[in-house]
């Protein structure tokens, strides 16, 4: 039986172990790849995933029906990969990028990721979940905890801003 | 430049990752197909889009197994409403209860609560100790 993801944060909260199984299936990898793109990092962001797994185990019963379980789920990652980033020394040079994880020599990938990473934090976060993740201007909105007019104009600014870089790159 | 050109531009993101409402993607194409601007927006949003997702498909995927964080969760602390019931054994310890009170409490916590981690985590050694 195919449960919702309403129906196994619902039974995470009474400590069911397989619910917590089948939630890591269907988000462990997506949790990862916002993760990772923010932090280019791999292990970073497959630490910042078990730390986002074991909030959600401890505070399933936090989570309020009002606002969709994957815009919670990415909330509480979105607060774990700004921990990740405030624990990096000033110091520590920052990763060259994803790419050297997987080892990829594609040009346009290498290219994009120079331009992504001259975003902000913020427009960052607004392209890989609008472009990539598909959420909606509501559901951004509840992950970032900002309005939904604000979103608009922003990732507006954001797009507008990653098109002009990959233009310098092209 | 129409005076709903920003609009439409601002929801365009939203059209392309299929998200918006059926009666905003009216809008947009009723819009575009009059407005050569916003078109070329539409277009280079939609190319931007898949640029996006090809590089992110480039990405290795995650390496987090379940059996990795089922450990850590088991290692992990109870469930956070399990304390107050810790606390109120240790503080019956503490009191020096007689062993079959500490029990009878533990007992009407256990049955209180419907969560098996709960249940699995108020062991004996707290009682125990309040025996000893």
């Amino acid at each position: 039986m195919v449960r919702t993801d309403r129906e196994l944060l619902a039974r995470v909260a009474a400590g069911d172990r397989d619910a917590m199984q089948q939630l890591h299936s269907r988000y462990a990898d997506r949790l990862f790849r916002f993760a990772v793109s923010r932090l280019r990092a791999h292990d970073e962001a497959e630490d910042v995933v078990q730390e986002t797994m074991i909030a959600i185990w401890r505070n399933a019963s936090a989570y309020r029906s009002a606002s969709s379980p994957s815009t919670w789920l990415f909330g509480i990652c979105r607060n774990k990969v700004g921990d990740a980033l405030r624990r990096r020394k000033p110091t520590d040079p920052l990763p060259p990028g994803p790419l050297s994880v997987t080892g990829s020599a594609d040009p346009s990938a290498v290219g994009f990721w120079e331009a992504f990473s001259r975003l902000t934090d913020e427009q960052q976060e607004l392209i890989v979940l609008v472009f990539h993740h598909g959420f909606s201007q509501q559901e951004v909105a509840e992950v970032m905890q900002v309005p939904v007019g604000t979103i608009k104009s922003r990732t507006f600014y954001a797009r507008r801003r990653l098109r002009e870089l990959l233009a310098e790159g092209d | 430049m129409a005076a709903e050109c920003p609009e439409v531009q601002e929801l365009i993101p939203w059209v392309v990752n299929h998200s918006a409402s059926p009666e905003e993607q009216r809008s947009l194409h009723q819009h575009i197909a009059a407005c050569a601007g916003c078109r070329r927006e539409l277009v280079a949003a939609i190319a931007l889009a898949r640029r996006v997702t090809q590089a992110i498909a480039t990405l290795s995927p995650a390496g987090c197994s379940w059996s990795d964080l089922s450990t850590h969760l088991a290692e992990d602390d109870p469930q956070p409403a399990a304390r107050p019931a810790e606390s109120v054994l240790r503080l019956l310890e503490t009191a020096g209860l007689p062993a079959l009170a500490a029990d009878a409490v533990r007992w009407a916590l256990t049955l209180a609560d419907p969560r098996p981690a709960l249940r699995l985590h108020l062991p004996l050694a707290v009682v125990i100790d309040a025996r000893g």
